[in-house]
């Protein structure tokens, strides 16, 4: 299909491209640091770049903690980090791989449609989806490379009689099983394709179902060489759920309906639905079937909240797209038959708008919040004074948000971060720092700081705002010394020590 | 046989290579009584698994195609199962001999005694029994149906001499964990399933449907078994071979079948057969590090050799009691009847810092001795040096008469 393709679609599609880059560059660009999520994989690039081989052990993890990841993408940032400047590495990359998603998504549609418009229709919709903004702009996400490899490969497979693109698509299942674990959604898409093509009655191809074979084995013979010891300590169920304990799971895992339709956009899920059900009922087509079967397995995943809805929201997002692209087709030809021709222009044109209002407007508004949630200088300052100040084999008590902040940042040691995996006691160190910051008592945090051998104790917006406090309710006490201050954001240090007397 | 032989002994030149030639597994020692731990009896069990298999090769060469015999052959030599019974001192692994023995000689003239073997498992427990039961019998409805209406008295003979017997319902019971996680030896379970093994197994399920009416008893096996294995994951041993059977028949499938892309069938393949060694290599791992070590067996036969301690009682960790039973007289093992109630007491000791309390117990329960390893310091029951008993140490009642290679044998005087 690749070489099918013509200098107009070429066009379109550097367009596309061009587009995203320049958006999401500005914002990248315009802004000095990233999420706090994102320090974590800055850290491993970091680490990465330095030793050449990822961290698998946390030494700036109180008590220690053995770290799982599947290491693609870090490796594939410190290797360009090894040519090119690593904070521009981390800035611009990960926005060059996730623009390329639309430009996928059009060829997609183009294949499927065999139409210019369709495509252009889903390729402006997947760059605007409003939760790649919200997610993916300032998080250097394994995930902006992921997304558009597992479409790709899905392209791929549908098209895998062509010269070499069984060897594309050995590839790719290969670096999608190192890349993130949410590739399994892909092998959740070939399944359910063959449910699906099974139920209609649709023969499957032979090479199709050498594919899917091949490719389930090779997904999961990789992930459980990575994730062994994960499963072993805590079962499939607490793995998928990253063995969060409920006090963060609650809102990671957190579902609303009001949530889904703004982060996906109302549009695609619209024309998304009406093109699932045009294509089980009414007529058969077994490639849309891909986009639909993993329509439903992400969304059955995240209902069952065994997978984080922003990711999944983001795989049911890029699916919807395509599904509306084709729908779109769909409800161009309809409209052909109908009285309203004459209008059509004013109907594609209201559509564009609904796609403005719905897509474009809350993707820029995400893009923002994003923005404001990043880094920012009073915290950033705190960090570096503490990298600065404090000795090396300090104890930092932070809310569990700014746990890869301190560890990547300021390089000391933490007593939690958001990553659970293999911590064996994660509900309690997270119950303890609760309590750390939300006690009254003196004597229950010191036993606690000794319990963790805590040193000193950020105080920023994410503890006011993740425990409604203005200030640690013990500061005045004598062994508390505020040592920092600046705005919101304070550090203080503690020499408090229980004895028995 | 060559190849099983070689596997059997590799496994044990292994664990004897890293420094730990002492016979592995905590149950390995409650059969243990009366034996001596030599090289003799673990060529012993060498040669029962390699008779096994050399059993159930010949079974599959009688009902199978050159290369299903060969791939079958494979897969049941690396399958966890078995390397796991060709290791630990175990009367499942003369279960499964005894069960190929019989299937074997279906096929001889011997056809009205091959039940004659069954008889063995009436010296093991119910687990044993019904799985042989089982298996022989959805063998013979596979082979001829007749053959099973005229053993079907001797099931019913051997069900009443078990229940005569008062057969255990299995002879192993350990505290159990998540049924998944017991059920695939890749995530702990000690007689699980290799993961790739049933994955395959599965698609030879349902690539044999076709056959269904000639296959009946072997699903209905695989479900029997199962449901028995949630009580008891000794169940996992007596399914691990007709699994392996349907893995094999979905391998000889994938090798036969015509492959639209050449590239794709060989990286297949060889995806699915490394993960079924993976299986295999990784229990061996398991099996070559795993306790006792050296120092656990010498120092329990210091205390059997000791004049004055060798009948005292000895307290350690439950997981402990076994190897210590193999020299001494330990105060609580997985088999006790009391296990509840000196669990507790165990519990209770190990957790006090009142010597009053901790002597009272002590000595009510006559237990003189304790026995600690660096496990238990290190998590397994204390986390910090101070802790419970050991905080109770430092007084001069209780006095260290063993230190060597972490294992500390403590007296009270």
């Amino acid at each position: 299909m690749l070489n099918n393709l013509n200098r107009r679609d070429i066009q379109i599609m550097g367009a596309l491209f061009i587009i995203v880059v320049c958006l999401r560059l500005y914002f990248t660009l315009t802004t000095a640091h990233f999420a706090p999520d994102a320090y974590f994989q800055v850290r491993m690039v970091e680490h990465i770049t330095e030793y050449s081989v990822p961290m698998t052990q946390d030494e700036l993890f109180a008590g220690g903690r053995t770290m799982l990841f599947s290491p693609f993408f870090h490796y594939l940032l410190a290797i360009l980090a090894w040519i090119v400047s690593l904070s521009m590495v981390l800035k611009i990359m990960p926005q060059l791989f996730i623009a390329v998603l639309p430009v996928i998504v059009y060829i997609i549609v183009r294949t499927i449609t065999e139409r210019y418009d369709a495509a252009l229709f889903g390729g402006i919709m997947a760059s605007f989806i409003p939760i790649i903004y919200a997610e993916l702009l300032f998080s250097v996400s394994p995930l902006t490379l992921a997304v558009p490899l597992v479409f790709f490969t899905l392209f791929i497979f549908v098209h895998i009689e062509r010269k070499l693109y069984d060897f594309q698509f050995v590839l790719l299942i290969a670096a999608l099983s190192l890349l993130h674990p949410s590739a399994v959604f892909l092998i959740i898409g070939l399944l359910g394709y063959l449910v699906v093509s099974y139920l209609e009655g649709i023969k499957l191809e032979n090479s199709e179902m050498e594919l899917i074979l091949f490719s389930t084995f090779l997904f999961l013979w990789i992930q459980f060489l990575i994730y062994k010891r994960a499963f072993l300590e805590h079962g499939i169920i607490n793995f998928l759920q990253q063995n969060m304990p409920p006090e963060i799971a609650s809102g990671v895992f957190g579902l609303s309906f009001a949530n889904a339709l703004i982060s996906i956009g109302i549009l695609p899920l619209i024309l998304g639905v009406f093109c699932m059900y045009s294509y089980l009922f009414r007529i058969k087509n077994k490639y849309v079937y891909l986009y639909v079967s993993l329509c439903f397995g992400v969304g059955v995943l995240v209902l069952l909240q065994l997978v984080q809805p922003a990711i999944g929201f983001i795989y049911l997002g890029v699916s919807l797209t395509i599904l509306s692209g084709i729908a779109y087709a769909q409800f161009l030809d309809y409209l052909k038959k109908t009285k309203f021709i004459p209008y059509e222009r004013m109907i594609i044109g209201s559509i564009y708008i609904m796609l403005i209002v719905s897509m474009l407007i809350p993707s820029l508004s995400y893009a923002r919040d994003a923005q404001e949630n990043t880094v920012q200088p009073p915290l950033y300052d705190a960090l570096l004074w503490i990298r600065s100040n404090t000795p090396p084999e300090s104890v930092i008590l932070a809310p569990p948000e700014e746990g890869y902040l301190i560890s990547s940042i300021a390089e000391r040691k933490i007593v939690a971060d958001k990553m659970f995996i293999l911590v064996p006691d994660a509900r309690k160190r997270v119950q303890d720092i609760d309590r750390m910051y939300s006690t009254q008592f003196p004597i229950e945090a010191v036993n606690l700081f000794d319990k963790y051998d805590i040193n000193y104790i950020l105080f920023s917006t994410a503890a006011l705002r993740r425990y409604g406090i203005t200030t640690i309710a013990y500061h005045n006490q004598d062994c508390i010394q505020q040592v920092f201050a600046e705005k919101d954001v304070k550090v203080y240090r503690s020499r408090c020590q229980l004895s028995v007397v | 046989m060559g190849i099983a032989c070689a596997v059997f002994f590799g496994l044990l030149a292994w664990r004897t290579l890293i420094g730990n030639p002492q016979m592995p597994g905590i149950y390995s020692y409650v059969h243990l009584s009366g034996f001596s731990l030599s090289l003799s009896l673990r060529l012993i069990l060498i040669a029962v698994s390699s008779a096994t298999v050399g059993l159930v090769y010949r079974l599959l060469a009688l009902k199978g195609s050159p290369r299903y015999q060969w791939f079958a052959g494979l897969i049941f030599i690396i399958a966890p199962s078995t390397i796991v019974l060709s290791a630990l001192f175990s009367p499942y692994g003369v279960a499964l001999l005894l069960i190929a023995l019989s299937l074997n000689l279906v096929h001889t003239r011997l056809k009205s005694i091959a039940l004659l073997p069954l008889i063995g498992m009436l010296w093991i427990d119910w687990v044993s029994l019904i799985c042989s039961m089982i298996i022989t019998g959805s063998y013979m409805l596979y082979v001829e149906k007749k053959c099973l209406l005229r053993t079907a008295p001797v099931f019913a003979g051997l069900a009443i001499a078990g229940i005569i017997k008062n057969l255990p319902y299995a002879l192993e019971h350990a505290p159990k964990s998540l049924f998944l996680k017991e059920i695939f030896s890749d995530l702990g379970g000690l007689y699980g399933l290799g993961l790739f093994m049933s994955i395959l197994a599965v698609i030879g399920i349902i690539l044999s449907w076709p056959y269904k009416k000639k296959l009946v008893g072997a699903y209905a096996s695989i479900l029997a078994i199962v449901i028995m294995s949630i009580w008891s994951t000794i169940g996992l041993l007596y399914l691990s071979p007709i699994v392996t059977l349907f893995a094999a028949y979905a391998l000889v499938y994938f090798w036969e079948r015509e492959w639209n892309l050449p590239f794709i069938r060989f990286l297949t393949l060889a995806v699915i057969i490394y993960g079924i060694l993976f299986s295999g290599i990784a229990v061996m791992n398991t099996i070559a590090e795993m306790p006792p070590s050296t120092e656990v067996i010498e120092s329990v036969q210091w205390l059997k050799n000791h004049p004055f301690y060798s009948d005292d009682i000895v307290l350690s960790h439950p997981e402990k009691g076994f190897w210590i039973g193999y020299g001494a007289t330990s105060f609580i093992t997985y088999h006790d009847p009391a296990y509840n109630k000196k669990l507790n007491i165990t519990q209770e000791i190990f957790a006090s810092r009142d010597f009053k309390k901790t002597i009272q117990l002590l000595e009510s329960n006559n237990i003189s001795i304790i026995w600690i390893d660096s496990e238990m310091k290190n998590g397994q029951v204390w986390t910090s040096e101070n802790e419970g008993l050991l905080y109770l140490f430092t007084d001069p009642r209780f006095l260290k008469v063993y230190d060597t290679n972490d294992i500390e044998i403590w007296r009270l005087k």
